[in-house]
């Protein structure tokens, strides 16, 4: 079959490469701005004068983040939640999905357990009971403190659900014709079909572990028990009225480092591993997935 | 006032940095109208009228017979606000101040962008010891308030505590409370002074429990002075307070020499200017101390039930009235404020606050 | 019976997830009895005095809430219906670039700003549209009067929603490419046989294809309907615009000024849960009726 290019089509493309690209630019350009505050002196940023480009450039904000022996340690802590949390997540939406992706006549009481897991979207206790309830389960202090109570993400299920509703029956009903119980056909069928929604699921499950800093705070007592972000927290010195009673020490400290050159230096550290990460996961949103096993 | 006036007006227009461009202002101020610094608390005060301490908390004094009333309703406000007003117009006060929270306002400070502002006595601590640094002929003095008719009185809180620790009496070790503050006392000794610092990121001298005993600011200042005056190399006494003194005394003994082998002129100078310089952030408080010059916050405790419920209404509501006469709205808005404030719950509140003090208060 | 052996794998998948769910999603929720409780942390959750609809009516009756929560609808659904549009006009963009690189460049530029917390947005965007910054700088160049941007009602609402909508676009917008990709491409290659152009196939095959997806986030969007972007507002508003844009948020978050309203905040909050219930139970079954499709 010819398929002529016509005009429209070349100048379309051509504009859609332009627009997306500006698109593109609005989304880094903000990045920009804070890596080169996080590279300029400590009276360059106070100041507001960095916008694009360090001003008075310096790796002290780094440097002061990285001489720390806790900077490597919460790391360490950070990557093992991520890979523990994740796998935990992704292996309960997958195996929830899979049961509540079938139909009313295929499986009974789905739609009951279906408004159990959703209702929890739109309620919730708040933050003080859900802290009475992880530490009378004893999950203090432990990293499954960060890991069990939001083991099952139940948007993240939802979505799991309807990519798998995609799945064309007919591959359910051979593998079933051929005597595969609902597990085999889940695992040796669903799940090498899936792969671009679990990559993209899986996506959004590693981000969120990555960057969550708030139930390190509220959970962890041992501060060598920090994952990466709730440590970086910590470093931020509040400058309110103690000012007044700083030492002079206290006072060198702040001096060289302004809590604006830190905050943005942590936010980059924060956010390279998973910018690198995010390449290895792109390669699963394949454009067009063969089905190939099935006949139309 | 006049006088600020001329020099706000002179910060605003005469181009200060001299780089050619209108972008300078003259008095500092930040989003929240009654702050803990880079705010008008003293310049209300200027015009005798006292709306607050800061902290959105309104300030009572006590009024002609006897009874208290709420600063923030009086006539004297009004004026202020009117002249508030004419100078937004001037462009002394930065055109954007309501979208400027502390940061922003401080990092005009440093910049150099600004000329005045009103504040307490560690201002040269922070952040004006960086706009030192950047600018090393920045020249800051302390002034006490402008008033209409010569130096104004400042208004100050009665009672300045604001935490109270409880042991919960099944605790195990509830001696250890005050254990702890024993420690921090002791630390500040002389033997301790190796010791005494930050360390893996953090300053433990900030935990609780911590006692601030406020007298000591005054016995930072007369120790260094006093051995500033004996030529002293080094500070002799030594007890709790060896650490702070000492600290003081070699950033002023460091300042006056122009050495910065420890820290930077803008700390050595932030350290002496605010707390041992006679005519400093301490010493012109003291004076304005010993003479009487300020006027009690009569008000004082735990919120009344009405504040509490309407407290943040209220607040919003005087917040967003100030504001918008300050950028330009009619003036009569404010007689308009005092009836909307007194209506929903202000009148209830002044009971109260009256009734606290009359049964309750140390006069 | 049979069935019910049949089915059984599919329960026995659920029950982790059921657990979970029960434990740190439910057990949590019986602290929403402070709703109606006043609530004090001393006296917790069985000594604190019970009021019944008091923290509603309190709420409810302060003199600016209808100004606070028409605010918190406009801006919530107008977030709501750009969230979808600006997404999906990007996905079916990105989709018709052919080289890999630069849509996975894309796609990573445009997800970017996701990273980024309103803590450090919120303070780059103020900067970006005050009078000195950069927006201003083009306006005065073209020799217009500069705008006060942040400073002005309708212009404020529109940043927010702006600047909310291009945060997020990239989430959205990947969910939504993933769905493409699961598109089978056999239907794309008859309809060129068919003779239709890329915009036909578009119109008839892709968007057909996604529009469970597109049912399922815009379902789930109308669940935050009272939810306008708490943190965000409070990191960028200012007296002179309470009028249009405070929310029910940021109101209620300064009701506890003088003292915690554990109460209040409470009931606010449970009264956010059930119109939220309310809406997606509501297209829900719309959905249903209409479409014979359940969104999970």
């Amino acid at each position: 079959m010819l398929r002529k290019q016509t005009l429209s089509r070349k100048l379309f493309v051509v504009f859609n490469a332009i627009f997306l690209t500006c698109i593109s630019l609005l989304g880094i350009i903000p990045f920009i701005h804070l890596l080169s505050i996080s590279l300029s002196s400590n009276t360059a940023a106070m100041a507001g004068e960095v916008k694009l480009w360090p001003v008075g450039f310096t790796w002290d904000a780094y440097a002061y983040l990285g001489e720390k022996v806790e900077f490597f340690r919460s790391l360490g802590v950070s990557v093992k939640r991520v890979v523990l949390g994740s796998l935990v997540n992704m292996f309960l939406v997958f195996i929830t999905a899979f049961p509540l992706s079938k139909s009313n006549d295929q499986f009974k009481f789905r739609t009951v357990y279906v408004w159990i897991f959703a209702i929890t979207m739109f309620f919730g206790g708040g933050l003080i009971p859900t802290y009475i309830i992880v530490k009378n389960t004893g999950l203090m202090d432990s990293i499954w403190a960060l890991i069990l109570p939001g083991a099952l993400n139940v948007w993240n299920m939802v979505l799991m659900l309807n990519f798998f509703r995609n799945i064309p029956k007919e591959l359910d009903e051979a593998a079933t014709i051929d005597g595969a119980g609902h597990w085999r056909v889940l695992w040796q069928i669903y799940l090498p079909v899936s792969l671009p929604s679990i990559a993209t699921i899986g996506l959004f499950t590693i981000v969120g572990h990555w960057n969550a800093w708030f139930d390190g705070i509220l959970y962890l007592n041992s501060p060598e028990k920090y994952p990466l972000q709730t440590y970086l927290s910590t470093l931020i010195m509040s400058l309110n009225a103690q000012m007044s009673s700083m030492s002079v020490e206290q006072l060198k400290v702040m001096e060289n480092l302004s809590e604006k050159t830190i905050r943005t230096a942590q936010i980059f550290m924060g956010a390279l591993p998973i910018m690198v990460v995010y390449p290895f996961l792109q390669k699963y949103f394949v454009k067009g997935m063969t089905v190939g096993s099935v006949k139309e | 006032m006049d006088e600020l006036e001329k020099v706000a007006q002179a910060f605003t227009h005469n181009d200060p940095d001299q780089n050619g461009k209108n972008d300078t202002y003259g008095i500092a101020l930040q989003k929240n109208l009654f702050f803990w610094g880079f705010d008008l608390r003293g310049f209300f005060n200027g015009f005798g009228a006292y709306p607050s301490v800061g902290d959105n908390q309104s300030a009572w004094i006590k009024g002609s017979d006897d009874k208290l009333i709420p600063g923030l309703i009086q006539p004297e406000v009004k004026t202020a606000l009117g002249k508030l007003q004419q100078w937004y117009k001037d462009g002394i006060l930065d055109k954007e101040f309501a979208l400027k929270d502390e940061n922003k306002a401080v990092e005009d400070l440093i910049a150099g962008k600004v000329g005045i502002s009103y504040g307490e006595w560690w201002y040269p601590n922070w952040p004006l010891n960086s706009s030192v640094d950047k600018d090393p002929k920045a020249d800051w003095i302390a002034l006490q308030l402008p008033g209409v008719d010569g130096p104004a009185k400042s208004l100050v809180p009665k009672i300045r505590s604001n935490k109270i620790f409880v042991v919960n009496k099944k605790a195990k070790n509830p001696e250890a409370a005050i254990k702890m503050l024993n420690f921090y006392i002791e630390v500040g000794k002389k033997e301790y002074k190796d010791k005494n610092k930050a360390a893996d990121g953090y300053v433990y001298n900030w935990f609780n429990p911590r006692i601030a005993n406020p007298a000591d600011i005054d016995t930072i200042y007369t120790e260094v002075n006093k051995a500033l005056e004996a030529n002293q190399e080094e500070i002799t006494i030594n007890d709790a307070n060896y650490k702070t003194v000492a600290d003081t005394f070699k950033a002023t003994k460091d300042y006056m020499a122009g050495d910065t082998t420890n820290a930077t002129k803008g700390i050595n100078w932030g350290l002496y200017y605010s707390r041992a310089a006679k005519d400093g952030g301490w010493g012109l408080t003291k004076q304005i101390k010993e003479s009487d010059q300020f006027v009690y916050n009569e008000f004082y405790g735990l919120p009344t039930p009405t504040i509490v419920e309407k407290g943040g209404q209220l607040d919003k509501l005087m917040q967003e009235s100030f504001t918008k006469i300050i950028m330009g709205g009619s003036l009569d808005e404010f007689d308009k404020f005092v009836d909307s404030w007194k209506a929903l719950g202000g009148n209830q509140i002044i009971d109260e606050v009256n009734e606290r003090y009359n049964t309750e208060a140390t006069k | 019976m049979k069935s019910l052996k049949k089915e059984l794998p599919l329960h026995i998948m659920l029950i982790p997830g059921v657990i979970v769910t029960l434990i740190y999603a439910y057990g949590p929720m019986a602290g929403l009895v402070m709703a109606f409780q006043q609530f004090e942390p001393l006296s917790g959750f069985f000594k604190s005095e019970f009021v019944g609809w008091d923290n509603f009516n309190y709420v409810f009756h302060l003199p600016d809430f209808k100004q606070v929560l028409w605010n918190t609808l406009v801006i919530a659904i107008t977030k709501m219906v750009l969230s979808l549009l600006v997404p999906l006009i990007l996905a079916l963009l990105l989709n018709e670039i052919t080289r890999k690189w630069f849509a996975g460049f894309i796609q990573s530029a445009i997800f970017l700003p996701f990273f980024l917390s309103w803590t450090v947005l919120g303070g780059v965007i103020i900067e970006l549209f005050s009078l000195s910054g950069p927006i201003n700088g083009l306006i005065a160049s073209l020799g217009m009067e500069p705008i006060m941007f942040m400073l002005d009602n309708s212009w404020f609402r529109g940043i927010i929603i702006g600047s909310d909508v291009w945060k997020g676009m990239g989430y959205n917008m990947i969910i939504m490419l993933a769905a493409i990709t699961g598109i089978n491409s056999t239907l794309y290659e008859a309809a060129e046989v068919d003779g239709a152009g890329k915009w036909k196939q578009v119109l008839h095959i892709t968007l057909p294809g996604i529009s469970p997806i597109i049912i399922l986030l815009a379902v789930l969007g109308l669940g935050g309907i009272l939810n306008a972007g708490f943190e965000q507002i409070l990191m960028m508003y200012n007296p002179t615009v309470y009028e249009g844009a405070d929310i029910i948020d940021t109101f209620v978050y300064r009701l506890g000024m003088f003292s915690q309203q554990f109460g209040p905040a409470a009931a606010v909050g449970l009264f956010k849960s059930v119109i939220s219930l309310f809406m997606v139970s509501i297209t829900y079954y719309a959905a249903y009726k209409f479409n014979d499709y359940r969104i999970f």
